[in-house]
């Protein structure tokens, strides 16, 4: 491809000391990994010490304990998602937008709200996030409070919601207002669909709602239609709160077959207070909110009569 | 290439230094539309370097080197802006329906100028990948982390900002 981006681009001149300034990163970087690797070897024996000792004073030990990322089926209908933990590979660590507020980790949510309403429900200032986490950063950067990936911004709560589990981000710029939602999604422990749908007050609280088509929601095209039969949306909307939460696992996550026109509507549901809670729905009965590890099912009578009327 | 990037993740650092010097000169070019200036553009290439080789035993596919060392490169870029100033806005505005003829015509008249103040900083991502780098929208959206159809509104919006200030109807001005 030959284009006049690229050819602009390419006429910004190279200072000589470019590739003095690689070298010194490269040089640096290596420093710190020889340096590390002996605090490694120092840690790694000091580790092998208490390994040793704790084996032999706890025979008995049942090994089941479970670090990972992957939410888990409590055993009795529920489902746990554990805290955020930082991958061993960061590098695939997804950078979605997250704040660490009072403990809990809040991330980037599927509910929008435009910056009129947000003057509206905007609560008591709590603090101000600090730009400190990035792909590289150490577990323990998730301990400190305000640490967030969203840079500096003002965190408020939300009038009419628990913060707890949500709250908002409210920034002016250049004359402009940026305002997110963030809701605490995991190291949380989901027994039926009211512990999420609960929290949102959608029900009772519906001005309008419309939904769009897989192509459209992939391709960021608001072709929206409306939904006139609020009947049913409210029928739906309570039996909400009734749906089983099932954890998401990569292999049986019903999604990752369900990316077309025939099986995926987003459904954007408006409410009183300006917000607009964004779910996916999948054709078998699958609803999914936010970046969470679990996704619910509902009874699938309720479920396709709003189906009927997403086409 | 790939020899090399093993070689570089058993932390052989002259192997590192071949390969990352292929694309010193693209890292710089992007860096100074982000930070607009050469000692802060000279700082970001430091900086990935520094990052890239610390960090290159965790990439799994060595096929994707490229791509991986532009996102470290875009990261560090937005990073030293996010210390100059207040914020670099994940978001920076509601996605607006874009209609009508918008094509990816690239050949439109543009100065290094535009690029650097009338594009905001997701947009700039997005222009540089797919125009300077020569990515596919696929590519861009795994590099910058976003669905492929937001990749395609924010470079349609992009182009339509330089468009605009082109024909000099002055809006972004």
């Amino acid at each position: 491809m030959s284009n006049k981006i690229k050819q602009e681009i390419s006429k910004i001149e190279l200072p000589k000391e470019l590739n003095e300034r690689s070298k010194m990163g490269v040089s640096q970087a290596k420093k710190e990994i020889k340096n590390n690797k002996k605090t490694f070897i120092g840690i790694a024996a000091a580790l092998l010490v208490s390994i040793v000792t704790f084996t032999l004073f706890n025979n008995h030990l049942n090994n089941t304990a479970n670090n990972s990322n992957i939410p888990v089926d409590t055993g009795d209908g529920g489902v746990h998602i554990p805290a955020i933990q930082l991958p061993e590979d960061n590098m695939s660590a997804d950078m979605i937008g997250l704040i660490v507020y009072n403990e809990n980790i809040y991330t980037q949510t599927r509910t929008e709200i435009d910056a009129q309403a947000a003057k509206d429900i905007i609560g008591e200032k709590l603090g101000t996030t600090k730009a400190i986490i990035d792909e590289w950063s150490e577990q323990e950067a998730y301990n400190k409070e305000f640490a967030s990936t969203i840079g500096k911004a003002d965190v408020y709560t939300v009038k009419g919601y628990d913060k707890d589990f949500r709250i908002m981000t409210y920034t002016e710029q250049d004359g402009k207002i940026f305002v997110d939602l963030y809701e605490n999604l995991n190291g949380i422990t989901i027994n039926i669909g009211q512990d999420i749908f609960g929290k949102l007050n959608i029900y009772g609280n519906i001005s309008s709602a419309q939904y769009r088509t897989f192509s459209d929601w992939n391709n960021s095209i608001d072709d929206y239609q409306p939904i006139t039969d609020m009947e049913t949306l409210n029928v739906f909307v309570e039996e909400l709160n009734q749906t089983k939460p099932l954890p998401r696992i990569q292999n049986s996550d019903p999604i990752s077959n369900s990316r077309n026109d025939e099986q995926f509507r987003e459904l954007s549901i408006n409410l009183n207070d300006g917000t607009t809670v964004k779910l996916t729905l999948l054709k078998d009965g699958y609803i999914y909110y936010g970046f969470m590890g679990a996704y619910f099912k509902m009874n699938e009578d309720i479920f396709s009569k709003l189906w009927s009327i997403l086409k | 290439m790939i020899n090399l990037v093993r070689k570089a993740q058993k932390g052989n650092d002259k192997a590192f230094l071949t390969l990352f010097q292929k694309y010193e000169q693209d890292i710089y070019r992007m860096a100074f539309i982000y930070v607009k200036n050469q000692n802060d553009a000279l700082d970001v290439v430091q900086e990935t370097a520094y990052r890239s080789f610390k960090t290159i035993k965790n990439l799994k596919k060595p096929r994707y080197f490229k791509t991986w060392l532009i996102r470290i490169a875009v990261n560090c870029s937005l990073d030293l802006l996010r210390k100059q100033r207040k914020a670099v806005q994940l978001k920076p505005e509601l996605e607006e329906n874009l209609s009508g003829d918008i094509n990816e015509d690239a050949d439109l008249e543009v100065t290094v100028r535009d690029l650097m103040e009338i594009l905001n900083e997701e947009e700039k991502s997005v222009v540089i990948l797919r125009f300077y780098e020569e990515l596919t929208f696929k590519e861009v959206s795994e590099t910058l982390d976003i669905p492929l159809g937001t990749a395609k509104t924010i470079l349609y919006r992009a182009l339509d900002k330089l468009r605009n200030n082109w024909k000099g109807d002055g809006f972004y001005e």
